[in-house]
């Protein structure tokens, strides 16, 4: 037979030709020009492990441990791998329900997450993930991996201390991309303050991985990897002891202790009463008991010896005399006859109580007299020195400002208040310009009106008296990692040394013969005076702020007792504790049915009734 | 001296690209099962151990098929075709299932595939249908004949469930071209998938002007044209002019909504372009007798093109149309459907030009590309040697089948040509189809690359297809017919 058809073999040919010139330019164009794939396959092939240093740990003055590091274990899925799964035991180790299971495994299932790996369960115990491990082969495709949270000593302090959490989208844009999502950074307190310290350094290992998400071996020989370095520890001025002792003295109360050791401005307790317990802000509970803690009507979060401000009351009447001593208005045998009652036009205001006749500016401290304060604050700013009460009243208000009023103290808080000192210029607003005389303003010098002091104002304040003229930045954090903190600053006032010698003096006659008389502390010359805040809301708030001893302070404590009625009612007493306890280590025995009173008082039944009535 | 003859009668250049290709294929399954903890070579409970056996029995299997009389296969022809036909079909009863199709026999840990055997037998049973005296291609019972011996094995495969051995036959057709099958048949069958392929990729405006530029120069090469290159650039200008006025003036200007605006659009873009490709032949073209066949079939193309696209964008739903642009890589799927493909790409590009070097194919060792050793074997090679080794592999094959092809044309009996070019039509079909899915030029078909992937059934099959050829080229000189 002809094979009438010979030229179509070059029609096989040619295809196989042309088809594998196809191949080698497609194959070019991959594997030569397109230099994407390279950077796919190390991106794919290589990962890198992120080694977690280990958060600085948290001690107090005394070197006691605060706060440490536990090892909790998050567990993760790659769903595609996930096959002859013991669904049933899964759910009886972790604690959950088919329901929960199959909800999340739903959830991580979803399009992409399929392949990559998931947080199923979050914090897991170390008793958990050792029952997990021993039969892990029933769980393929669940692995877990190792976190670290913070735990606390002591169930206190928590304001201060704050907590650790996991990251959101603000806390990683904020740490400029250090932080990735799931990591853990300091969320408030002193850990999100100090984070930058407390975090160390990550460390970073390089490793290939296959499909099954498992390393094998390490990239480039290990070039590349990185240890981690431990982070900073802290050590606070706080006194644990006296903190922990502050909060049972304030417990079932609303209100706030801070202590200052005068010389050096290291914050020695700063208890903010409700607190809760640290602890409650750690492992998988936290988010249930955040919005727990936020649903309180006593609002437990609210870090009152920063954020709430009081009218300070009488115990602001010491920086009334104070400055009017520095201005001459005064000297400090100033003699006024209070008949209890003081005039200005048109009002009749009215001394708080009856006393002898005050011949000096201690006895008016001791007799807290309403009329010699208004009197000397009068003539503090009709002095003859200024052109009018406008410019005498802002050099008064400079004087305050001085000693770190209506402004934060720049304490390492967060969210710190500023008080209020109103201003020359609030007052022109207010009345208009050459409107207003010192008999406006004139409650300012008892404490009152516009005034509001935060409860570590106040407490720097008596540091400032017992300094005699000064005080340094209140702080927190004394060394990090054993180098101090450099933050500290000392602060004049521009008031002469000899003036305070007067207040102290009257102060300690307040608490040996005034209004404190009844918190008087054996053996301890003790100094401070009592305030109330009047309070519109319902009974005044109870105020005391004192030092001691009175010649070489230690300790400068000032303390607000809401609802709780006059200064020597609860807050003398517990501020006379505080200062006892600090410096003799124990209550007298003579003290300890005091003591127990002030223990057992409870403050806030009745606040927590009332909210109970609300609808 | 019969001997002496046989060995110099056998064509070395056959099988020299066989064993390198089979002994590249060695070292390409042990570097793709390659665990660096355990680099064992013999041991047979491994891939490479059992390929390495599988090709010690094929190379004996291969010199006994050499050995025996040629005869028995053009003798036997349809009774090897009946029992492996049978084999095809009890497998459907006796067969275990494997991804989803039902096409092994399991025998303790050896797995056998029929269909491997079935490409043998099929080529051998068509060879034997072509030779028959009253068989011509041209007439209905030929082709009948030719499609019943094509059919079964195509059916029994597709019942088993494993749709890439069945396109596989599918590629026969050239061995049915080659002896006589019209032209028709192919122009037709490559042509609609070269269209809807185009039609799918490119926009139709495109396409158009890139179909007259061919029309033109096909009917240039008459060589009647008096002005060809005006004639070429008048076409062009006014295309890309035109191009410019739609985009930025008609479009704005004309009320689209009233036939909707995809069917605006396209008749905007046809009826000015075909007008222009029209003046432009009339004008520039001389020989009007080619005129009218070359309109119809341009009119015919741009039709094709059209209605692809309008199916496409509104006859579809949206899942298929991912699906089609998947397959044509206008969009990237990285993990559910594209995952293969997406893993393959890169562990081939991850190549660059040299490779990464022998075992040192990170990819592959840490497993991400999947089916490795078997159909994705391409892959692995492609990132140990890089560019050149991809390049050498598609030299190998290219020789081997064009070698084939020109075997297979200095036989003397019809016979042997069928078969040889049953031959080479079954490995160019195994070739493209498995090297073009692993570069992302066609759609993932599982079937594995000849003499190198890993696999039994499927490296003796091969050896028998082509050792047969090689067998039957022997004897070309004492074949009278």
């Amino acid at each position: 037979m002809k094979d009438r058809y010979k030229q179509r073999a070059y029609v096989l040919g040619s295809l196989i030709v042309i088809l594998a010139i196809i191949f080698l330019i497609k194959l070019f164009s991959i594997q030569v020009l397109d230099r994407k794939y390279q950077d796919i396959a190390q991106r794919m092939a290589v990962k890198q492990i992120k080694l977690y240093p280990n958060r600085g740990l948290i001690f107090d003055r005394n070197n006691e441990l605060l706060v440490y590091n536990q090892a909790i274990y998050d567990i993760m899925v790659i769903p595609r791998q996930v096959e002859n799964l013991d669904t049933a035991m899964f759910c009886s180790i972790f604690e959950i329900s088919k329901e929960f299971f199959e909800n999340k495994m739903a959830t991580v299932s979803k399009d992409l997450f399929y392949y990559s790996p998931s947080e199923f369960i979050k914090q897991v115990s170390g008793e958990k993930y050792a029952l997990f491990l021993e039969h892990s082969h029933k769980f393929r495709g669940f692995y877990g991996e190792t976190r670290t949270i913070r735990n606390y000593m002591q169930a206190c302090a928590a304001h201060i201390l704050g907590d650790v959490g996991e990251v959101d989208s603000v806390d990683i844009t904020n740490s400029d991309y250090y932080y990735q999502p799931r990591d853990y950074a300091g969320k408030s307190g002193l850990e999100k303050l100090y984070d930058d310290n407390l975090r160390g350094a990550r460390g970073y290992k390089y490793v290939f991985i296959d499909k099954y998400n498992k390393q094998q071996g390490s990239f480039d020989e290990g070039r590349n990897d990185s240890l981690p370095s431990q982070g900073a520890n802290l050590a606070t001025t706080l006194d644990i002891k006296l903190q922990a002792y502050g909060e049972r003295l304030l417990q079932n109360k609303v209100g706030s202790i801070v202590a200052i050791e005068p010389q050096t401005g290291e914050v020695l307790a700063l208890v903010s009463s409700p607190s809760f317990d640290p602890n409650l802000l750690c492992g998988s509970e936290r988010g249930k008991n955040y919005s727990k803690l936020v649903k309180n009507p006593l609002k437990p979060l609210f870090n009152r010896a920063v954020m709430a401000q009081y009218p300070p009351g009488s115990t602001f009447k010491p920086l009334t005399a104070a400055i009017a001593l520095q201005e001459g208005a005064i000297s400090a045998n100033y003699a006024y006859t209070c008949n209890t009652l003081y005039y200005i036009p048109g009002y009749t205001l009215h001394c708080s109580h009856k006393h002898d006749k005050t011949t000096n500016v201690q006895q008016a401290i001791q007799h807290s007299c309403n009329p010699y304060f208004w009197e000397t604050f009068k003539k503090t700013l009709q002095i003859g020195t200024y052109k009018n009460t406008n410019e005498s009243y802002a050099k008064w208000y400079d004087y305050a400002t001085k000693f770190g009023l209506n402004s934060p103290l720049g304490i390492d808080m967060l969210s710190e208040k500023p008080g209020n000192i109103p201003s020359p210029g609030y007052y022109n607003n207010l009345y208009g310009n050459n409107g207003w005389k010192a008999v406006t303003i004139i409650s300012l010098a008892i404490g009152q009106g516009e005034l509001l002091l935060t409860p570590l104002q106040l407490a720097n304040l008596y540091a400032t008296f017992a300094n005699r003229g000064y005080y340094i930045t209140p702080h927190l954090v004394k060394t990090i990692n054993g180098r101090p903190n450099p933050k500290p600053q000392r602060q004049e006032t521009g008031i002469n040394r000899q003036y305070f010698d007067v207040i102290a003096e009257g102060l300690q006659m307040v608490v040996d013969v005034g209004t404190g008389r009844r918190s008087k502390i054996p053996k301890l010359p003790f100094g401070g005076k009592t305030g109330t805040a009047q309070n519109p809301f319902g009974e005044d708030h109870s105020i005391f702020a004192g030092f001691a001893p009175i010649d070489n302070p230690q300790i400068a404590v000032a303390v607000f007792v809401e609802n709780a009625g006059g200064g020597s009612k609860y807050a003398a007493p517990i501020a006379s504790l505080i200062a006892e306890r600090y410096l003799h280590d124990t209550i007298a025995a003579s003290r300890l049915d005091f003591e127990q009173v002030i223990l057992d008082a409870n403050l806030t039944e009745i606040l927590e009734d009332k909210e109970g009535e609300k609808p | 001296m019969r001997s002496n003859n046989l060995i110099n009668s056998i064509d070395w250049v056959l099988i020299g690209l066989y064993v390198l290709l089979a002994s590249l294929g060695l070292a390409f399954v042990y570097s793709a099962t390659y665990i660096p903890e355990d680099p064992s070579f013999f041991n047979f409970s491994n891939s490479y151990g059992k390929q390495f056996m599988w090709l010690f029995i094929s190379l004996l299997i291969g010199m006994f098929i050499i050995v025996i009389d040629y005869t028995f296969y053009t003798s036997f022809a349809y009774i090897i075709f009946g029992l492996i036909m049978l084999l095809l079909a009890s497998v459907l009863v006796f067969g275990v299932e494997i991804n989803g199709s039902k096409s092994w026999f399991a025998l303790g840990s050896i797995r056998f595939q029929p269909a491997e055997l079935a490409k043998f037998a099929t080529c051998l049973a068509l060879a034997k249908v072509l030779t028959g005296v009253q068989v011509n291609l041209n007439t209905w019972s030929g082709k009948f004949k030719a499609l019943a011996v094509l059919l079964i094995p195509i059916g029994l495969i597709l019942l088993q469930g494993d749709v890439g051995s069945a396109i596989v036959f599918a590629g026969l057709i050239f061995v049915l071209h080659r002896e006589g099958l019209g032209s028709g048949y192919l122009i037709i069958g490559f042509g609609s998938i070269f269209l809807s392929v185009m039609a799918l990729l490119y926009p139709p405006l495109v396409l158009m002007f890139f179909y007259g530029l061919i029309f033109s120069l096909i009917i240039y090469y008459n060589r009647k044209a008096k002005h060809p290159i005006i004639g070429l650039a008048g076409i062009t200008i006014g295309s890309f002019a035109y191009a410019f006025i739609y985009k930025h003036y008609l479009l704005s200007l004309l009320p689209l909504e009233m036939f909707g605006a995809k069917f605006s659009e396209n008749i905007l873009l046809l009826i000015p372009m075909l007008l222009l490709i029209i003046i432009g032949f009339f004008i520039f073209f001389k020989r009007k007798k080619w005129l009218p066949a070359t309109m119809i079939i341009f009119l015919f193309v741009g039709a094709y093109t059209f209605s692809v696209d309008f199916m496409f964008n509104n006859v579809l739903k949206q899942h298929h149309r991912d699906r089609i642009n998947l397959i044509l890589g206008k969009i990237e799927d990285h993990s559910g459907a594209g995952y293969n493909l997406f893993q393959s790409k890169v562990a081939i590009g991850s190549g660059g030009m040299f490779g990464k070097g022998y075992l040192q194919g990170a990819q592959t060792l840490l497993n991400y590309v999947p089916e490795q050793s078997t159909d994705f074997i391409f892959t692995s090679i492609a990132e140990q040697f890089g560019f050149l080794g991809s390049l050498l592999i598609i030299l190998l094959y290219v020789l081997l089948l064009l070698r084939i092809i020109q075997v297979a044309e200095r036989q003397r009996s019809t016979l042997a040509r069928v078969y040889g070019y049953g031959v080479a039509s079954i490995l160019f079909v195994h070739f493209a189809v498995n090297i073009g899915m692993t570069i992302g030029l066609v759609p993932v078909i599982g079937i594995p690359l000849p003499f190198i992937s890993y696999g039994g059934s499927s490296l003796l099959s091969f050896t028998i297809l082509l050792f047969v050829l090689i067998k039957f080229d022997t004897e070309r000189l004492s074949v009278l017919r």
